[in-house]
């Protein structure tokens, strides 16, 4: 138990340069919209983007970061075991703190009379500090884990599995297309009836609750396999 | 003090009669206190493990005591038995091979005396 | 204090027998030598007892413990590796610290002692040390662990004379004040010749010796002479090298020695020699 918590002090720490970097890319941001707007008012630019730079940040974090923590634990008496664990709640930390930093400069920004274009807001139509914060938690776990899960299938494949790997999503769109096509339609308006029911866009109000909830459910599914994966990954030359 | 790691002789050995030479020499006195085993060990690159039988051996002689909580020191009465000890080697280590090798060279038993003597005579006359 | 005891071990990679049956004991308050060519195994054997690869099969065990996923059975172990495995941006006094939070027994005050010992700035990033200086790095890691197993694969690479002749000495106090077992893996075996207590001896995966070093020293002997006698005494014995100049054969036999051994060799009119370490384990490496 007490290699798990250091071991996630550890992970948050390397977390911790690379949040830096994230901040200040989002700091210029606000800068430029700011000096913009005020430049030029009514010009209508907006503030946008803070999140997506965040989604693809911490999608990066998932793929780049797990090896070389993976490596610099195994080195330190850590099992595979509390590895898995540590990475598991580390990013949800990072995921949690992000979601509310997030929250929290959408509204600054708003605040200061910008106008936002940010997917939440867009999405579910509220500003609502609570949900905001939640369907992030949701979105940046399920995207930090998708990258973890990228890393560790290339990780423990051999170079020709690394190229199916690397084919696949296109085969995969591929195949779905033609089965899409000889079922006149009907394939993919179920997976969209599905992902709209998923997401919280079913009733009247949309609910971020119900999105947030689901991305974690596939979150936790992907973490499952983060953990068959990781249980016999041998260090390589 | 110089170790030898290929000769025939294992190292606590050698170690052993290295210090009952530097005791006999006077360079460690009696009743004075010897390098720990740790310094030896660390001066001579050897194992702590070596050093310590190698001192042990001298202690199981009578010739080092050690005193608890302060180190190793040299018995009196060492230098004595030191001596001793060499003396029934001496017959063993020297009078064997000498013998030996002049037996090789076909030196006489005369001549070997003879050249004994010529060598008291040197010495006596240096002094 | 932990006893390693490794059983069984073999070890695949792609078709190849990295390792081949390996069983072997790691006593407590020991240092041992793990001596073979490049490529016999020795790394892939520390790597497997650190958890970082799988055996194919056997087991490995520490204080009767298995050491495959088992933090606690690893935190007594602390592996001196040649890869680096430090994070991009670290620099030596996190590496340091972040160590410390590794090994709860892990002293810091010892560690930057031997930093400045070294020579070794703990400002500095890790992968902006040399070669020599990152051995220096983990090396201080190991002897600061706290560790009772403390496994050293090529610690003195890229160390000038004096760093080694520092790192020897260091490494003896440690060994003396705080007994523990001790492997090193390396190629300069006569520096350390001394200071070994066991040698294990691993040609192309298979384990071929881990015996004493007095035994293996008083094993190891050189006879030479006429060529005819020589090869006479070396009849049915264990032959590890031979040289022949003219009529003169040195034969270099790792066997032991009886009485009637002796008594032949002075017959035949054999001078005998002893053998270095170093070319003993060259001799018995090669193939």
């Amino acid at each position: 138990m007490n290699n798990i918590l250091t071991a996630t002090k550890y992970q948050l720490w390397t977390f911790k340069y690379q949040s830096l970097l994230c901040l200040s890319i989002i700091a210029v941001n606000i800068l430029i919209s700011v000096t913009v707007t005020y430049l030029f008012p009514g010009s209508g630019i907006s503030a946008g983007s803070s999140d997506l730079v965040t989604f693809i940040w911490i999608f990066f974090v998932g793929l780049l970061a797990s090896t070389p923590s993976f490596k610099f634990m195994l080195g330190n008496a850590v099992s595979r075991k509390s590895i898995f664990w540590a990475n598991i709640f580390s990013m949800a930390i990072l995921s949690v703190a992000w979601a509310v930093t997030i929250t929290l400069v959408l509204s600054f920004i708003s605040k200061l009379g910008i106008k936002i274009l940010a997917l939440y807001p867009l999405l579910y139509k509220n500003s609502n500090f609570v949900s905001s914060v939640v369907w992030f938690i949701g979105v940046f776990y399920l995207l930090i884990v998708i990258g973890w899960l990228i890393n560790m299938a290339y990780y423990r494949s051999s170079k020709r599995m690394a190229y199916a790997i690397s084919f696949a999503p296109f085969i995969l769109s591929g195949l779905l297309t033609i089965i899409n096509q000889s079922t006149h339609g009907k394939l993919f308006e179920s997976i969209i009836g599905f992902l709209v029911t998923a997401l919280g866009f079913s009733g009247t109000i949309p609910n971020p609750y119900i999105g947030s909830f689901s991305m974690l459910l596939f979150a936790g599914i992907i973490c499952a396999f983060n953990y068959l994966l990781i249980r016999k990954a041998q260090i390589k030359d | 003090m110089h170790l030898n790691m290929s000769g025939d002789k294992p190292i606590f050995l050698q170690f052993a009669e290295e210090l009952e030479e530097n005791i006999l020499k006077g360079i460690f006195e009696e009743e004075t206190q010897i390098p720990s085993t740790t310094e030896v060990a660390v001066k001579f690159k050897i194992n702590p493990a070596t050093a310590n039988r190698g001192v042990n051996l001298l202690v199981d002689e009578d010739i080092i005591y050690k005193k608890r909580g302060i180190g190793m020191f040299v018995k009196i009465g060492a230098r004595e038995k030191i001596t001793a000890k060499r003396k029934n080697a001496f017959y063993e280590n020297y009078i064997l091979s000498l013998v030996e090798e002049a037996k090789n060279l076909n030196i006489t038993q005369g001549e070997i005396i003879a050249m004994i003597e010529r060598c008291c005579q040197n010495e006596h006359n240096r002094d | 204090m932990s006893i390693i005891e490794i059983k069984n071990v073999s070890k695949n990679f792609n078709n190849t027998n990295a390792l081949k049956n390996i069983s072997l004991t790691l006593e407590p308050n020991k240092i041992y030598g793990l001596l073979g060519r490049n490529g016999a195994g020795k790394t892939t054997l520390l790597n497997i007892i650190t958890n970082k690869l799988f055996a194919n099969s056997g087991e490995i065990l520490i204080d009767g413990e298995t050491v495959v996923e088992n933090d606690n059975a690893q935190v007594k172990i602390f592996h001196v590796a040649q890869k680096n495995i430090y994070t991009v941006n670290m620099k030596v006094k996190e590496g340091i610290k972040w160590t410390q939070e590794f090994y709860p027994n892990f002293n810091k005050n010892y560690a930057y002692e031997l930093a400045a010992k070294f020579k070794l700035h703990t400002d500095k990033k890790i992968k902006d040390l040399s070669t020599g200086y990152y051995s220096i790095f983990t090396l201080i890691l190991g002897l600061a662990s706290g560790a009772s197993v403390i496994l050293f694969d090529e610690p003195i690479l890229g160390l000038d004379a004096n760093n080694r002749e520092l790192f020897y000495r260091e490494l003896i106090t440690n060994y003396s004040e705080q007994p523990k077992t001790i492997v090193i893996s390396t190629h300069l075996i006569d520096e350390i010749a001394d200071v070994l207590e066991e040698i294990i001896i691993i040609k192309k995966g298979e384990l071929v010796l881990a015996q004493p070093v007095d035994k293996v020293m008083l094993m190891g002997y050189t006879v030479s002479g006429d060529c005819t006698n020589v090869e006479k005494y070396t009849l049915g014995k264990n032959i590890i090298r031979e040289e022949t100049m003219g009529r003169l054969k040195t034969t270099t036999i790792f066997e032991n020695r009886d009485r009637n051994d002796k008594e032949q060799i002075k017959e035949l009119d054999l001078e005998i020699t002893p053998v270095k370490l170093q070319d003993l384990i060259i001799s018995l490496t090669n193939s």
